[in-house]
């Protein structure tokens, strides 16, 4: 019994000091599932806005509707010409992610996701945080974040 | 260092120095370490036409677990065959018999178990049980009862001389209620002579509600020595686990006698504590026709369903229930721990899992010797670095002296550019190969004098370390940068240090490059 309660004790103490040193490795975010190619056309109520980055452009819903399953209409779109993966994030005030999807590469968009975090279905205001990669390496190429509401459905 | 604490555990008792005749036990035992028999730990004493048919884990002895005291005509009935390994480990294997062995009464009857009057066959793993009908002990003829309760006649006319000055009339103080049992009980362990002494019986089942009860002559000085008739009575639900005494059981010590009663509790142990359902010690009295339904369990040295030790007589009683002695068994154990383990590493492991992939610090970076305390709150940088470039083009290497302050809170790379105008005048080409080169020309937004190619790129330059040379790009076209003097553009990219994120500002500023041989 003794013997058990020692190993036992070294190795809570082993996870506490690897829990403290350990850098996660690197591991890449995963494609979009639901990523699909081409250029959406959202419903004239949503709007379908391009905006210019630093070395790559995009275009995301004008308006962002949470539906009744929680689920928001978002229509990020990687445009063909770029030579970056985009992915992005939804985060209230309070730094919670609210959504998040998987990689997008090139002449791919995401019409809409599921929430992390199911909001309260009431006007959030947000951030949307645009992060491009660049492919293989996976190093950052850039975020936009743009400040907007959750409007609920 | 040996544990000195490890002790005896037994069905029935854990330590028999008396007499053990017509018992049985059906406990489940788990004592770890201790010397454990089926029914009696440490036999010194005497063991007839008893048996012991129970699932227990780590059996010293199917009947007793050590001691050389007389075993007649008792037996441990198990669920194996009688060639089994475990068997052979136990000290009496002798007085090991499977259940199909024992298939009716006259079996028993040859194996010594009065089966006509005291016993009765029942078959299966139980193989036996008391026969109620003569389960019961007549008080009368206890040795306590004709000695202790006289009361001197009342005479209401003449007294004859030729009859007794007294009348045989039993003093009995009968308890009907679970107050009037802890009355008891509290007069006992107060020295009060008349409950020491005094003629007890049961009118009532008693139940104590769970309370945590404190045994009936707790101290060796206040042992019970007097007549606790159960009545076929139960005192059920009470727990013994006040942490003053040692002596823990219905009765701590007791040099009396008790019959016919039945006990449901819970016992636990403790540091030197010896145990039983009914006695933690039966000092020279008697327990008879008694039965223990209980859960003894913790540490304690000695722990016996009925008994904890014996000196005295204990007949006709039987007992069920579990022994343990409390400790957290291997096979929990691991789990346990497992989930502990899991529970300090898995946040480890899920937080800050990063978006992008950092890149990788140069090779040659060293420390400038500053104190590295990056700022907060925003995006801040600082650099120096020399505008004239020396490169020796026979190592391919371009003193820049470049530092990034330890109040930066960005790593940087530092590229050198030419546009592709002048990367093809200088070099003959940009560098490129030809495929990704025509897709450039096919792209109408394509413009020579802006677009840039990369002549020498550096690793990531963390805060508060310096890189004091740059290393020429290999092209795969092979053009290489020829002697002279030549304009190029400095070109710092700048990425967070916590998160690897490339801010959206990057710097540019012009540069000299002096090529030479290198001689």
């Amino acid at each position: 019994m003794k013997t058990a309660y020692v190993l036992l004790t070294a190795a809570l103490v082993a996870s506490v000091l690897f829990a403290l040193a350990y850098r996660p490795q690197y591991t890449p975010p995963p494609f979009e599932p639901r990523a699909v190619r081409g250029i959406p056309q959202p419903a004239e109520s949503i709007g379908h806005v391009a905006l210019d980055a630093h070395n790559f452009s995009f275009m995301i819903a004008s308006a962002l509707y949470q539906q009744q399953d929680g689920s928001l209409q978002i229509y990020l779109t990687n445009l063909p010409e770029n030579e970056v993966y985009l992915m992005c994030e939804v985060i209230d005030l309070d730094g919670r992610i609210l959504y998040r999807s998987g990689l997008l590469r090139p002449g791919e968009y995401l019409a809409g996701f599921y929430p992390q975090t199911r909001p309260a279905n009431e006007a959030i205001a947000v951030r949307v945080h645009i992060y491009a990669l660049e492919p293989e390496s996976f190093f950052s190429a850039g975020t936009i974040t743009i400040g907007g509401t959750l409007l609920p459905s | 260092m040996r544990n000195r604490q490890i002790g005896q555990a037994g069905g029935l008792v854990a330590i028999n120095r008396g007499e053990i005749t017509n018992c049985c036990s059906l406990m489940k035992i788990n004592a770890g370490k201790k010397t454990t028999g089926g029914l009696v730990g440490e036999n010194a004493g005497k063991i007839s036409a008893s048996c012991y048919s129970g699932e227990s884990r780590r059996l010293s002895g199917g009947v007793f677990g050590s001691g050389a005291g007389e075993v007649k005509n008792s037996y441990y009935f198990h669920s194996g065959p009688d060639s089994s390994k475990r068997l052979g480990l136990l000290k009496d294997p002798s007085l090991a018999r499977g259940f199909g062995t024992v298939s009716s009464a006259e079996d028993a009857q040859a194996l010594g178990f009065d089966t006509e009057s005291r016993w009765k066959y029942i078959g299966g793993p139980q193989v036996m049980m008391f026969n109620s009908e003569s389960w019961f002990f007549d008080v009368s003829k206890s040795r306590l009862y004709s000695r202790c309760f006289k009361k001197p006649l009342v005479h209401a006319g003449p007294r004859d001389s030729a009859k007794s000055e007294y009348e045989n009339i039993p003093q009995v103080k009968s308890i009907h209620t679970a107050q009037e049992l802890i009355a008891f009980a509290e007069k006992v362990n107060a020295g009060d002579p008349e409950a020491v002494g005094g003629y007890i019986r049961l009118e009532d089942d008693i139940d104590l509600s769970g309370m945590a009860w404190k045994s009936i002559g707790n101290d060796p000085s206040k042992a019970f020595k007097g007549l606790f008739d159960g009545n076929g009575h139960t005192v059920s639900n009470f727990v013994v686990n006040v942490s003053d005494s040692i002596a823990r059981g219905l009765f701590g010590h007791l040099k009396g006698e008790v019959y016919n009663l039945n006990v449901d509790c819970v016992v636990q142990g403790g540091s030197g504590v010896t145990a039983g359902g009914v006695a933690a010690y039966c000092d020279g009295g008697v327990i008879g026709c008694c039965g223990v339904v209980a859960e003894i369990k913790g540490r304690g040295v000695n722990l016996g369903g009925l008994a904890g030790v014996n000196t005295g007589t204990i007949f006709h009683s039987y007992t069920a229930g579990t022994i343990s002695s409390g400790a957290v068994p291997w096979v929990l154990l691991a789990p346990v721990s497992a989930l502990i383990v899991l529970a300090i590493l898995i946040p480890a492991l899920l937080s800050d899992l990063p978006i992008f992939a950092p890149v990788p610090f140069d090779d040659g970076i060293r420390p400038i010797g500053d104190v590295i305390d990056p700022r907060t709150g925003r995006n801040f940088v600082t650099v120096q670095f020399e505008r004239e470039i020396d490169v020796n083009l026979a190592t391919g290497q371009g003193q820049m002296s470049f530092m990034n302050p330890g109040t930066s809170n960005q790593n940087v790379v530092v590229q050198i550019h030419f546009t592709d105008a002048q990367a093809v005048r200088i070099m003959g080409s940009t560098g490129r190969d030809a495929g990704e080169q025509q897709r450039l020309r096919d792209n109408p937004q394509y413009d020579p004098e802006n677009h840039r190619t990369v002549i020498a790129q550096s690793g990531a330059i963390p805060p508060g370390h310096q890189l004091d040379y740059l290393t020429l790009a290999i092209h795969p076209d092979g053009a290489a940068l020829p002697p002279g003097q030549h304009s190029a553009i400095a070109y710092l990219i700048f990425y967070d240090i916590h998160t690897n994120n490339r801010a959206m500002m990057e710097s540019q500023f012009p540069v000299t490059i002096n090529a030479h041989s290198g001689v």
